[in-house]
């Protein structure tokens, strides 16, 4: 895969697995098992990144004497969502035009 | 204990690379591994998963550097466009060096680096092209140039490499020309065009195989080269100090005025029919016979060598 897109596919992944709920680092990776796959040394840039951006922020909450730390998405990470699945239309057109032409 | 000792050992490989978030990584590792033991994975197993520690890290920003250098793939600054049916082109310029080529190409195109400092506007109106550099600082800008020309000369020689904007005509345009430009310098190859006229502070100039209908060259302090030149039929010249060497030229008709500048011209010889007499030096050379030729040169203090052949 084009590794820009791949890499926009993947920040999106990450943001999408933020949606309904936070997250933290172990979780994100469980919940996009299946779909893609990510290491731990991927996603520790992914989500610097990505906070940096504005996208998401974090916070640490403590579990079994340690702390955790979580990922919120912010209105920023859901906007790129919406733009992503915006463009991702687009594509999926084109994919359909030259699919069609192929099979002609 | 393999937890504390593997994350020791990252410590280590971070310090030792000077990675300023350290504290961050080791603390995202611990929980990341700690999490996976509490879902039931054998440390051992999660460890191998990882690699050694400088391999996390290598991998880590490994992963980061591609990922840079994808983008810096991506942001590539060089511009190009495009332009059909251009009868004329205007260039306002100050420090863009130019090159002109004639190529197989249907329209005009204009490719350029730019850079953090300058930007050239390229637009085309009704077949006239017009180029200009937008530069906030114009006359300190020139100066600095010129000034850094001066302390370093010694790729004068390899010029080739060293044009930001390149302009590519299609064969046979015949388009006419029209160039300012300050300190950029600025190079013909191998190219047909019908009115050149052009102005040059203290860039230099060089023409290379051309052939012009018309061609006119002011110039301050910019050396001019020619070599194997066509003008079909007025070549005009005027130089403060820039020098001049011609090599190669053929033309109904040459003017060359200079206050300071050296002067080395080599005309081709005559044909047929065709005679060549230098009354002075330093005055007016009149030549007869079937075609009529005129060649005039003023100087006040260059030196002047002409050189006929046959």
């Amino acid at each position: 895969m084009d590794i820009q897109l791949k890499r926009g596919s993947l920040d999106v992944c990450v943001l999408a697995s933020l949606l309904n709920e936070d997250s933290y680092g172990y979780k994100i990776i469980q919940s996009l098992d299946g779909v893609l796959e990510i290491s731990e040394s991927t996603l520790y840039p992914i989500l610097r990144r990505l906070e940096s951006a504005g996208c998401l922020t974090s916070y640490s909450v403590e579990h079994n004497g340690r702390l955790r730390k979580f990922y919120s998405i912010t209105e920023t990470g859901r906007d790129k969502i919406k733009d992503y699945l915006l463009d991702f239309k687009e594509l999926m057109q084109i994919y359909e035009y030259i699919a069609g032409e192929v099979k002609k | 204990m393999k937890l504390d000792i593997y994350l020791e050992e990252l410590k280590r490989e971070l310090e030792k690379r000077n990675i300023a978030e350290k504290d961050d990584i080791l603390q995202y590792f611990e929980e990341m591994i700690t999490d996976r033991e509490e879902s039931g994975e054998e440390i051992d197993s999660i460890l191998s998963s990882l690699g050694e520690p400088c391999d996390v890290i290598n991998s880590l920003y490994g992963a980061e550097e591609k990922e840079e250098s994808a983008e810096t793939e991506k942001e590539d600054t060089s511009k190009r466009y495009s332009f059909a049916d251009v009868r004329s082109i205007k260039i306002e310029n100050v420090t863009y060096d130019f090159c002109f080529h004639e190529d197989d190409v249907d329209e005009v195109t204009v490719v350029f680096n730019d850079d953090k400092y300058t930007t050239l506007n390229v637009e085309c109106d009704n077949g006239r092209l017009k180029i200009e550099q937008e530069y906030a600082f114009k006359g300190i800008t020139a100066l600095f140039s010129s000034l850094t020309r001066l302390f370093s000369d010694s790729d004068r020689n390899n010029m080739a490499g060293r044009y930001r904007a390149e302009i590519f005509l299609p064969r046979n345009a015949r388009l006419d020309l029209k160039m300012e430009t300050v300190s950029g310098e600025t190079r013909f190859t191998d190219i047909g065009i019908g009115d050149l006229k052009m102005e040059t502070v203290s860039g230099d100039l060089e023409l290379n195989g051309c052939n012009f209908d018309d061609c006119s060259v002011d110039s301050v302090s910019g050396n001019i080269e020619v070599h194997d030149l066509i003008v079909d039929e007025k070549f005009d010249v005027e130089s403060v100090s820039g020098d001049l060497e011609i090599d190669g030229i053929r033309c109904e008709k040459i003017e060359i005025d200079t206050v300071s500048g050296d002067a080395e011209i080599l005309i081709d010889g005559p044909k047929d029919d065709y005679n060549v007499k230098i009354s002075k030096v330093l005055k007016d050379i009149s030549t007869q016979g079937k075609r009529h030729s005129y060649l005039k040169v003023n100087t006040v203090s260059g030196t002047i060598t002409y050189n006929f052949t046959k």
